[in-house]
């Protein structure tokens, strides 16, 4: 019996048989906290007024600002959040691998390397669904790549190793790109890209990657019942009538398509997918499928707390996202890491 | 025996010249009274005030940029001069007897020169009309064109008193840039931006040199005109996309944008008069 | 109509023939032995009749229909497969795990029903798990984790089982008992073809064996006639001893 992690409970204690029970206190809990979370981020900014006064005054400039920057701010927030929770728990279920997360593996490296492709030369502007176009088909080649190299169930070391590969595939093939660029300052905006943010984005960037995400979530969604039954392993879940093949191409299609459009408008973000699924895996009784959910709401609050976070710390230049996800999730990896050496040893 | 004797031969020789490097004596430009007549420059503001002064045949060469008419005035009057890159060779390839340059670019050849007994005259960043004028007055002494160069400072200043509106209600204006930043006291812009008789909010708020204003607060600040700079809002970056966000359009309906061709920004050269005269147009209607 | 029936059954994996004019039936209510060497093909075969290996030669038909006319949903329901060794990869509990044998029946925004709720606690009870029902299958011994499988085996309810050494490495108390499960398993009139090391166990509890060897079938028939000195000697080169107390049974005693 092969479990990559450990419990937090200690053997002796009494069975998590609350927890595993009600799933819908469990959304009703994560549903109470991603209000808080939103009202939070429409309510921080430069300015402090009031949400009431801006709604009763339409054309006031508190008007504009609640209705066309703070909300499409939070509105794309939560959706990006909820991707990135929502792929990092299926990419998890699939791989059966409580390290795997988009960022660690290298799909937001490469939905980046898309984006930027299209974004510099120019197609973005003809046709602005090219954006998206691009962060999923970056998105697409790096999932690929991935189980390319690492196949399904290959160890830790493997799967790690083929992320950081990727990672430094994209990472490259942005600088460049970037460095060709005609304007002598487009390199500044590698900060975005690999560190993402969500500052002074619009409705349009909304609209743009709405269907493909929806698209993306209801792929994954689909999914749940399937990963349960791969939680016996590919032989015993093919024979409960689960098609590897369909499962596969479902989990990569729509991985590329919510984690590539949502990456396109907001630079990579990273750990969300590995931090969110971890801490809610025991409220789901470790259950795979009831974790894709519960993982996208987890996910969005975790991404709105983070952008009230950057707003609120003071700082000469506003902080970028993926630093505060880094400076979260980082040695939450390091500390998973950790405990699986413990756990080999 | 007589192999040690070539190896302490050489070795001599080579330490000869090292030091030999070193004594070199600086002379001092028009120290001997001639004029230079192979001029180098290796930065494109110092290519844009070099050939408002002299003739292109005393000009040995530019950068490559001067050419570009997309960031430089004078590309029209680059026809016919070499242009290099500002590496030590190219540089040494032409022979120049002064060379001219930027304080923030090409450390390494200006350092070299200056150690090898040719003339060199470094400009830094202009933040105003007087720090032109007064390199103007340098370039056009090292040069020999003194008159000249008085010349075109005077035009420079009766355009701008020309130019200057008669005083009544300033309007308040704001230079958004890429990246929320926006010029404050003692940058060019505002110089240019008080020179068309323009209220810089950037100062208002007490910004100094180059500063950041979040969308919101430039919205609150109510701006009666906004200046891009052509090149941001033209080329596709990330951190222009700010520039053109809907927000700024909807919250403040009535206010006038003027985008001046980065062109004109990029040096402080007499086409920056170019600038103050596009603000000055654009906010008087 | 036999349950199964495969036909002349050839299959190569990278090159190599692994299973080779592999003909048998399994019939309502009967446990066939499958038995032989390592290395026999005992695990190809069970992975071909679930459809996880295509043939190169031969069919199987179940239920009188072609295997392949069978969607990878209907064959779901008809088909238990218990693979080696077992695998979790995650600490679920261990309801969980047996109702996930109820993954054929279900669409994939479908919660369970209440008749699939009491056909979970009838395979928890069957096989006497019901007391572990909240317990994470992490921290179950081995012997328990065994017939926690085996419930969710038999919550999927299938007419046919096939199972790879389930009773590796249990104590002599669990093999009997899952052994004995079987047996009960099939007085409903399921089959189950079970592939086993312990030829004693083997001889005891099935009704007829296969013996493989070389990916060929080199007897089959009753107990008797299969586990005799000559089959033993020439598949797995051992002498055993016979007894015949309560029914018939066999013990390898040395090589040879």
């Amino acid at each position: 019996m092969n479990f990559p992690v450990r419990s937090s409970i200690p053997k002796g204690v009494s069975p998590p048989s609350k927890r595993s029970q009600s799933p819908w206190l469990l959304y009703s809990v994560l549903g109470g906290l991603l209000c808080v979370a939103f009202f939070g981020s429409v309510s921080v900014g430069a300015l402090k007024f009031s949400l009431f006064d801006a709604i009763r005054h339409p054309s006031s400039e508190l008007s504009f600002i609640f209705w066309d920057i703070r909300l499409p701010r939070a509105v794309l927030g939560l959706i990006v959040g909820a991707t990135l929770g929502l792929a990092g728990a299926a990419m998890q279920g699939f791989l059966r691998n409580p390290l795997a997360e988009p960022g660690i593996l290298g799909v937001t490296g490469g939905a980046a390397l898309g984006a930027v492709a299209v974004f510099y030369t120019g197609f973005a502007t003809i046709f602005p669904m090219m954006l998206p176009v691009g962060g999923i088909l970056g998105a697409f080649v790096s999932v690929l790549l991935l189980y390319l190299f690492a196949g399904t169930l290959a160890s830790v070391q493997t799967l790690i190793l083929a992320g950081v590969a990727i990672n430094v595939i994209a990472f490259s093939g942005t600088s460049l790109m970037l460095n060709l660029v005609k304007d002598p300052y487009a390199v500044l905006d590698i900060v975005f890209w690999q560190m993402g943010s969500l500052a002074d984005r619009s409705f349009q960037h909304v609209f743009l990657i709405l269907p493909f995400v929806l698209a993306g979530w209801c792929l994954l969604l689909w999914d749940g019942r399937a990963l349960e039954a791969l939680s016996l392993g590919e032989e015993t879940a093919s024979s409960l009538g689960i098609s590897l093949k369909v499962l596969r191409a479902r989990i990569i299609l729509g991985t590329a398509l919510c984690v590539g459009s949502s990456i396109a408008v907001c630079g990579s973000i990273g750990f969300v997918g590995l931090i969110v699924p971890h801490l809610l895996r025991p409220f789901v009784g470790y259950r795979p499928g009831k974790l894709l959910a519960a993982s996208a709401l987890g996910g969005a609050i975790l991404l709105l707390a983070s952008d009230v976070a950057v707003r609120m710390i003071p700082s000469l230049v506003e902080l970028k996202l993926g630093v505060v996800t880094s400076i979260l999730g980082a040695p939450f990896f390091l500390l998973l890491i950790f405990r699986m050496r413990k756990k080999m040893l | 025996m007589k192999k040690t004797s070539w190896v302490l031969a050489g070795l001599l020789f080579f330490v000869a010249n090292a030091c030999a490097a070193n004594f070199v004596v600086v002379a001092k430009a028009g120290a001997g009274g001639s004029i230079p007549r192979k001029i180098v420059s290796i930065n494109l503001c110092s290519d844009e005030l070099l050939l408002q002064l002299v003739e292109p045949e005393r000009v040995a060469a530019l950068t490559k940029f001067s050419a570009d008419p997309e960031v430089s005035t004078v590309a029209s009057r680059t026809k016919g001069i070499k242009k290099i890159q500002g590496d030590i060779e190219g540089v040494q390839a032409c022979g120049p007897d002064l060379l001219v340059g930027g304080r923030f670019s090409h450390k390494e050849t200006l350092r070299f020169f200056k150690r090898t007994g040719i003339p060199v005259l470094t400009f830094g960043v202009p933040k105003n009309f007087e720090d032109i004028y007064a390199d103007i007055r340098k370039l056009a002494e090292a040069v020999g064109a003194v008159e000249k160069g008085e010349a075109i400072v005077q035009e420079m200043q009766d355009e701008l008193v020309k130019l200057k509106p008669a005083s009544g209600i300033k309007k308040r204006a704001v230079f958004f840039q890429s990246d929320n930043y926006v010029p404050g006291a003692g940058t060019f812009e505002n110089a240019v931006m008080e020179a068309a008789g323009l209220r810089n909010i950037a100062v208002e708020r007490g910004i100094k040199d180059y500063g950041r204003m979040g969308l919101e607060a430039l919205i609150q600040a109510k701006p009666d005109v906004i200046i891009f700079s052509s090149e941001q809002t033209k080329t596709r970056t990330v951190r222009g996309e700010v520039l053109s966000h809907p927000a700024i359009k909807k919250a403040l309906p009535e206010v006038r944008t003027v985008t001046l061709p980065t062109l004109f920004l990029n040096c402080g050269s007499p086409a920056s008069v170019e600038a103050v005269r596009i603000l000055v147009k654009e906010t008087s209607k | 109509m036999n349950l199964l029936q495969a036909e002349k059954l050839h299959v190569e994996l990278d090159g190599f023939t692994v299973l080779e004019d592999v003909s048998f039936s399994l019939a309502k209510g009967e446990i066939v032995g499958l038995v032989g060497p390592n290395g026999s093909g005992k695990t190809t075969l069970l992975k071909t009749l679930i459809g996880a290996l295509k043939p190169q030669g031969g069919f199987v038909e179940i239920l009188g229909k072609p295997a392949r006319d069978f969607s990878t949903q209907e064959l779901a329901r008809q088909l238990g497969y218990l693979p080696q060794e077992a695998e979790v990869h995650w600490p679920l509990a261990v309801e969980r795990i047996v109702a996930l044998g109820r993954v054929p029946f279900l669409m994939p925004w479908e919660d369970l029903k209440n008749s699939d709720e009491n056909i979970i606690e009838d395979a928890m009870r069957a096989t006497d798990t019901l007391h572990l029902k909240r317990r994470r299958v992490d921290h179950l011994a081995g012997g328990e984790k065994v017939l926690v499988m085996i419930a969710r085996l038999l919550a999927g309810e299938p007419k046919i089982l096939l199972a790879d050494e389930p009773v590796q490495g249990l104590d002599p108390s669990h093999a009997l008992q899952v052994m004995e499960l079987l047996r009960g398993v099939v007085a409903g009139g399921r089959g189950v073809l079970v592939v086993l090391h312990d030829l004693a166990l083997a001889s005891r509890f099935c009704d007829r064996i296969l013996l493989l060897h070389r990916g060929k079938i080199a007897a089959s028939g009753r107990p008797e006639e299969v586990l005799s000195p000559e089959h033993l000697k020439t598949s797995y080169h051992i002498e055993a001893k016979y007894g015949n107390g309560d029914g018939f049974y066999v013990v390898p005693w040395k090589r040879i």
